[in-house]
């Protein structure tokens, strides 16, 4: 099986960076302050987290990242270069519906793979290996309305990740699944976090979930969203070196100390 | 039709267009891989309920205009008071219209086969 490229960095350097990055909606001519100087440092191969309550703007915070928003000061730099527009670079996991309902499985995670490999034989090769690596192999065919909601954003995370990106941003990618799906996507997604090396930044509401999977997690508060705390988490992986056990007392203490500071975060008012 | 169109372009859900772009799509690519089989089903439907109009105006101006057809028919008939002629010619009239659609339904169906919803598995 081919490897899959990656950059070679020395672990202590910085993929990811936001800088003095703010954003300004303006909602009926009123300017609405969604992010206020975000400052902040992922380095390469990180797991990062990002939480807060509803509209502290982390979404809008990784759609800037992704490029489908621009800043309104500062920005987002990947290995330094400042992020303007799209790219494949940073590849992205929505939430949900966002497979290509008229290609199949093998079609979607190709869509990607046409700039670096003109030729399609050669395309539908190299997406078949990334199929298959999400334990897909026997859905290859389907379409995205033939499979259950896990499934889908398997591939949508297959697809995202064959083209080979820098870093890997993801919008509360399994808020729509079942607690039980949802479980086994998160070791999914760690088993390729682990093989890939790749940076990822995750957001999701769900503390618990944070606290499972990231290295550390920034905690954004509300009105305007800002960065209040980066809080890194030590909990050993005992699980294959991948996930850590829910259930243990450093668990439960990283968790309150977490839900702490995001009961904390109260909007400044405006 | 052009208003119809423009309708249809615009209610394309955003996602698709963005995941493109992440995917690192341009503008042409945008637009032949993603808009245009984005809203062909759509835009299926939208000419399947045109054809609906269509099928009016053109029964409308039949009315007005000649003097031969199942529209002549029916004035003809009711001119001579046998109403059950009439209902008998604008059942067919319907009939026609619900048959041609079902027939554009079930095209659109072979046309678009991923639209269907079916559980493969988790």
């Amino acid at each position: 099986m081919a490897a899959v490229e990656t950059q070679v960095q020395s672990s202590s350097s910085v993929k990811l960076a936001f800088r003095d990055l703010g954003k300004t909606f303006f909602v009926q001519g009123e300017p609405k302050l969604a992010l206020q100087n975000i400052n902040a440092e992922i380095r390469t191969g990180e797991f990062v987290s990002i939480v807060g309550a509803s509209g502290c703007g982390k979404s809008t915070l990784i759609r800037i990242a992704a490029g489908l928003e621009q800043a309104s000061e500062g920005g987002v730099y990947v290995e330094d270069n400042l992020v303007i527009k799209p790219g494949q670079d940073r590849g992205m996991v929505f939430q949900q519906f966002s497979l290509f309902p008229w290609l199949t499985v093998k079609e979607n995670v190709m869509f990607g793979l046409q700039d670096q490999c003109p030729d399609k034989a050669r395309r539908g090769e190299k997406a078949l290996v990334w199929v298959e690596r999400v334990g897909l192999g026997e859905f290859v065919d389907y379409y995205p309305n033939q499979l259950s909601g896990g499934m889908q954003q398997r591939v949508a995370i297959a697809r995202a990740l064959a083209p080979g990106p820098k870093v890997l941003l993801m919008d509360e990618p399994f808020a729509a699944l079942d607690a039980q799906t949802r479980g086994r996507m998160q070791r999914h997604l760690l088993e390729i976090w682990r093989n890939l090396n790749i940076t990822v930044v995750f957001i999701t509401h769900d503390l618990e979930e944070a606290v499972l999977l990231a290295d550390k997690i920034f905690v954004l508060a509300p009105k305007p969203g800002r960065l209040v705390a980066t809080l890194p988490i030590d909990i050993p992986r005992t699980k294959d070196d991948l996930e850590r056990d829910k259930y243990g007392p450093e668990f439960e203490r990283v968790f309150k100390e977490l839900s702490a500071l995001l009961a904390d975060s109260v909007p400044l008012d405006h | 039709m052009v208003l119809v169109i423009a309708n249809t372009t615009r209610r394309l859900d955003t996602r698709y267009v963005e995941a493109a772009l992440t995917l690192g799509a341009n503008r042409l690519r945008l637009l032949w891989q993603v808009v245009v089989p984005g809203i062909l089903p759509d835009l299926y439907k939208d000419l399947r309920i045109l054809l609906g109009w269509a099928w009016t105006y053109l029964i409308v101006a039949e009315l007005i205009g000649t003097s031969s057809g199942i529209t002549w028919f029916i004035t003809q008939q009711a001119r001579y008071k046998n109403f059950d002629m009439v209902f008998a010619a604008l059942i067919i009239l319907g009939l026609i219209g619900l048959l041609s659609d079902l027939l554009l339904e079930r095209m659109g169906r072979r046309l678009f086969p991923w639209q269907e919803k079916r559980l493969g598995g988790s």
